[in-house]
């Protein structure tokens, strides 16, 4: 009987909780969709670092299943609130506590259970889809087909068993400790206020505010580019956050009877249209829901972290392909073995273009002594890297850039765009001498510097040709352009026919390689796309996860209270409100509810964005970049809120007509 | 002031002493219920009238064990039910008390049939006699053409109906009803208690039933008045015609709606 029972109510819950039933389904086909997918051998044969995306995502699964849990663990609360006359009932029929505990529990897990029914299918779907999307981002030629596997399902058993035991452990404590008393008279029962009184509330605005400031004023100054290579960065940024996250329950808790208070004060305001009722609403659902609305400003300002980070990773997507691999194939090895790698790319590719040259050292090595910034080079690479002016020119036209000119006394700094700023004020770079005694002073200092990408340096002098003479050459370098696009292929092909210069065995028998000396555009660029395909995917499902919660807490909430509530609005209705400004005033409420826990995450992660560009600048191919990645971000942010917002009013609509 | 003795004198299956229910704490305390003393004996309708506040609901919710009462005793056939433990209420309830609600209180998603018979399945009787008793009640109570139907398919004194039925189907000690006529018109009403009086003569079920109307009050063989939480007074039907006793009851309202002192 409690079965039948239990399949009853869930058929009869089905229509209440059809938005919360629905982001259950796609919850758990994205995780099944992300599982095939990243325990597919057909996808982690695209690319050899997708071979790290299975590990990476079970990570991210764990994040996600807290996030998952936490919203059935709301909406599993919920339901139990709103049916808790009924399982008083059962309990004055005589139906022992525990029975009743288990047929909710039931029902729970049927809901679930039909969930994941769905989600099976709808995942192998969506991984088909989600395959397309990563072939064309690897720009491969053809689709590969995600095979259905016992592994991702399997996976998908354990996220779901252990997001269920903790719900149900929750559930059940909550639940031994409601008497029937409670469960009969629940409605009739009084909320808790979160904090005691308004004085206390408004204090805790004020602060919150203060201190969200404070976080994202240390966040920008920790940003400057010329810290962003710090140690402490880390413990930094998590600091920043954890204020942030603090400040943001803060504001969240207190963000009603901040309003309120403005209404009451303002005599404009409050006797204008529907403004009071709205603001007695607002903060009365504040007072009790305080800390679900600021863990939902959490998730809504990771989301647009998360979405705001994928069009970054984007962004430098450019400039580490053109950083790490500016040419075609470049090597560096012993002048006289460069002509045995040509032949080997000769013999794959038509060459456009080819050039070879030199690295001197200068062993007084002025930079390096004086700039602290470069001074993690290795004992045996204590001289300063040093260019012709007419090789640096040669490779500058090579990638179709202006040459630059030097007087006969002047010297150019080539640097990391992270060094520049030190360097630039660093007095005893304006006039530096060679150690073959030439002296030369600072004509400028740029990034421009294609060599930095090919040997992990940070830095290197441009110098006019004659002021090389009598330095010593510490490398040669091999540049070549191609008609055709290399691909990794090629790399793989140098390595094995040129494995005399690149392996080597180590005396206690050990292999080594210098595999780094050589770097083809075509590994590089596959390295990018796999790089840019682990992030987008991660940071796209961890966002959709993240709204769809938040979405679906907050609709399940407005509809419920359209039940519970319905009387306010029967009120206003024999009170004289005509039936359209009635719908007007829920759709100012719904507005609120679900805009106030989306303004402070908005605005923070812009501040934050803002930051993290002043850091990225030099990366990004503009200097406001970061405003369309953040609109991209907010515009798809708010597609999907969107769609949770209109079933929200819609059903919330249907319940005050019914 | 106006209280008889108490009846039964110890020998009624439900003995209510000298029972108090206190809310709040320190200074602000509420006495819904303040030294509350009587006795319902077996196969009597009693009902428990008192101005809002005056402490009826709280009264049958300690007797009902839905709340716990602060102070006293509450006595069901020789069980004091303030002793007994969580894990034995269930039980209690499901073989002593039967329950009818103002709003019905009947599961949606169940038919009235399946309403009816729903603690004699979980008390796993054999299907034949589930089905022999529910068809049996529902005769008695005029419901059997409406079993198959749906709680929301039926009139608020079919629902009402239908929750006596389930009250009783277990033949409980004592039937515990909080203002069954409330959401019910009068002819409705009428019907319901006429029910509840048949349920009491013919069947011998022991009633006691909170109301504020002393038209429902009137079919009642006893009426406790409460006021303040405490007992006010209390007024046996007897041998009177219901209409006497009805003006009877309207009398203790008067009194009770103000001071004794001021009446003249």
């Amino acid at each position: 009987m409690l079965g039948k029972l239990a399949v009853r109510n869930v058929k009869r819950s089905a229509k209440d909780y059809i938005i919360y039933f629905i982001t259950l389904t796609i919850s758990f086909s994205l995780i099944f969709a992300l599982n095939l997918i990243s325990c597919s051998d057909a996808v982690t044969e695209l690319s050899k670092g997708l071979g790290t995306f299975q590990y990476l995502m079970y990570f991210i699964n764990v994040l996600v299943l807290f996030v998952i849990c936490y919203l059935i663990h709301y909406t599993t609360g919920f339901m139990f609130q709103k049916r808790s006359k009924e399982f008083g009932m059962y309990s004055l029929l005589g139906i022992p506590a525990k029975k009743i505990h288990a047929m909710f529990l039931l029902e729970s897990i049927m809901f679930g259970l039909l969930a994941l029914a769905a989600a099976v299918p709808a995942g192998f779907v969506a991984s088909q889809f989600l395959s397309l999307v990563i072939v064309n981002l690897l720009e491969l030629p053809q689709a590969v087909f995600i095979a259905f596997g016992i592994k991702p399902l399997a996976l998908l058993g354990v996220y779901f068993s252990v997001i269920y035991a903790l719900v149900l452990l929750g559930m059940k404590k909550r639940m031994k400790n409601a008497s029937v008393y409670d469960l009969l008279y629940y409605e009739k029962q009084n909320e808790k206020k979160l904090t005691k009184t308004k004085k206390h509330r408004n204090i805790m605005f004020i602060v919150s505010l203060i201190m969200l400031t404070g976080a994202l004023l240390a966040w920008n100054v920790r940003c400057r580019s010329d810290n962003a290579d710090s140690a402490s960065i880390m413990s930094d940024i998590l600091l920043c956050f954890t204020v942030i996250i603090i400040s943001l329950y803060g504001l969240m808790m207190s963000v009603g009877e901040f309003m309120l208070s403005v209404v009451l004060n303002n005599k404009k305001i409050k006797y204008s249209g529907d403004n009071l009722f709205i603001a007695r609403t607002f903060s009365s659902k504040v007072r009790t829901m305080g800390v679900t609305l600021g863990t939902l400003s959490v998730l809504i300002t990771f989301t647009l972290f998360f979405l705001n980070m994928a069009g970054l990773n984007k962004g430098l997507y450019d400039y580490q392909i053109e950083r790490k691999a500016p040419f075609d194939v470049s090597v560096t090895d012993k002048r006289e073995r460069l002509g045995e790698y040509m032949e080997v790319v000769e013999e794959q590719y038509s060459v456009k273009e080819e050039f070879v040259y030199d690295v001197y050292k200068d062993k007084s090595a002025s930079v390096l002594k004086t700039q602290a910034y470069y001074s993690y080079r290795s004992e045996e690479k204590r001289f300063d890297p040093v260019i012709r002016l007419s090789d640096y020119n040669r490779q500058l036209e090579m990638k179709n850039e202006k040459p630059v000119t030097l007087q006969e006394d002047e010297y150019l700094l080539v640097s990391e765009p992270a060094g520049i700023g030190s360097a630039e004020n660093n007095a005893a770079l304006k006039m530096i001498t060679l150690c073959n005694g030439i002296s030369l002073r600072q004509k400028t200092i740029t990034a421009k510097g294609y060599w930095l990408g090919l040997s992990h340096e940070s830095y290197a002098l441009i110098v006019p040709d004659n002021a090389v003479k009598n330095l010593e050459v510490s490398e040669s370098f091999l540049l070549v352009d191609t008609n055709e696009e290399t691909t990794a292929q090629l790399e793989a092909v140098i390595e094995e026919r040129m494995a005399k210069y690149l392996l080597y065995v180590n005396e206690d028998g050990t292999a080594g390689d210098y595999l780094w000396k050589v770097r083809v555009r075509g590994t590089v660029i596959e390295e990018q796309n796999t790089m840019m395909v682990m992030i987008v995917t991660v940071c796209l499902y961890m966002a959709f996860i993240f709204i769809a919660s938040a979405g679906a807490i907050l609709a399940t909430q407005c509809l419920s209270d359209s039940a519970r509530y319905q009387y306010r609005y029967t009120l206003l209705s024999r009170l004289g409100v005509k039936e359209n400004l009635l719908y007007k005033t829920i759709k100012k409420q719904l507005l609120i509810l679900f805009g106030m826990p989306v303004i402070f995450p908005v605005m923070i992660v812009f501040c934050l964005m803002a930051s993290v560009n002043m850091a990225y600048q030099f990366m990004l191919s503009g200097k406001y970049s970061y405003v369309t990645y953040f609109m991209g971000a907010l515009g798809c942010f708010l597609i999907f809120y969107a769609v949770y917002f209109l079933a929200a009013y819609f059903g919330f609509k249907r319940t005050i007509r019914e | 002031m106006f209280i008889s003795k108490e009846r039964g004198s110890g020998m009624g299956v439900l003995q209510i002493k000298n029972l108090k229910k206190y809310y709040g704490q320190e200074t602000n305390i509420t006495k819904a219920v303040d030294g509350i003393s009587f006795d319902v004996d077996e196969g009597e309708f009693l009902a428990i009238m008192g101005a809002s506040g005056s402490g009826k609901t709280t009264l049958l919710n300690c007797i009902a064990t839905i709340d716990t009462p602060t102070a006293g005793f509450i006595i069901l056939d020789k069980k004091k039910i303030t002793q007994i433990k969580e894990e034995a209420l269930a039980d209690f309830r499901r073989e002593n008390l039967g329950f009818v609600f103002q709003d019905f209180n009947l599961l949606d998603m169940l038919t009235i049939e399946e309403n009816i018979s729903l603690s004699l399945i979980i008390n796993r009787e054999p299907a034949e006699q589930v089905e022999k008793k529910v068809r049996n009640i529902a005769e008695k109570l005029g419901i059997r053409d409406i079993l198959k139907k749906f709680p929301c398919e039926v009139s608020g004194g079919q629902k009402q109906r239908c929750a006596c039925a389930r009250a009783l189907i277990n033949h409980p000690k004592i039937i515990l009803a909080d203002e069954p006529t409330g959401a019910l018109d009068s002819k409705a009403s009428r019907m319901l208690l006429e029910t509840m009086k048949e349920m009491n003569e013919k069947m011998n079920a022991t009633i006691l039933m909170v109301t504020h109307d002393a038209f429902s009050a009137a079919y009642c063989s006893r009426v406790i008045f409460l006021k303040d939480g405490k007992l006010f007074n209390e007024i046996i039907k007897g041998t009177k015609s219901r209409k006497a006793f009805f003006n009877e009851i309207l009398d203790i309202l008067t009194l009770l709606g103000g001071d004794v002192e001021n009446v003249r």
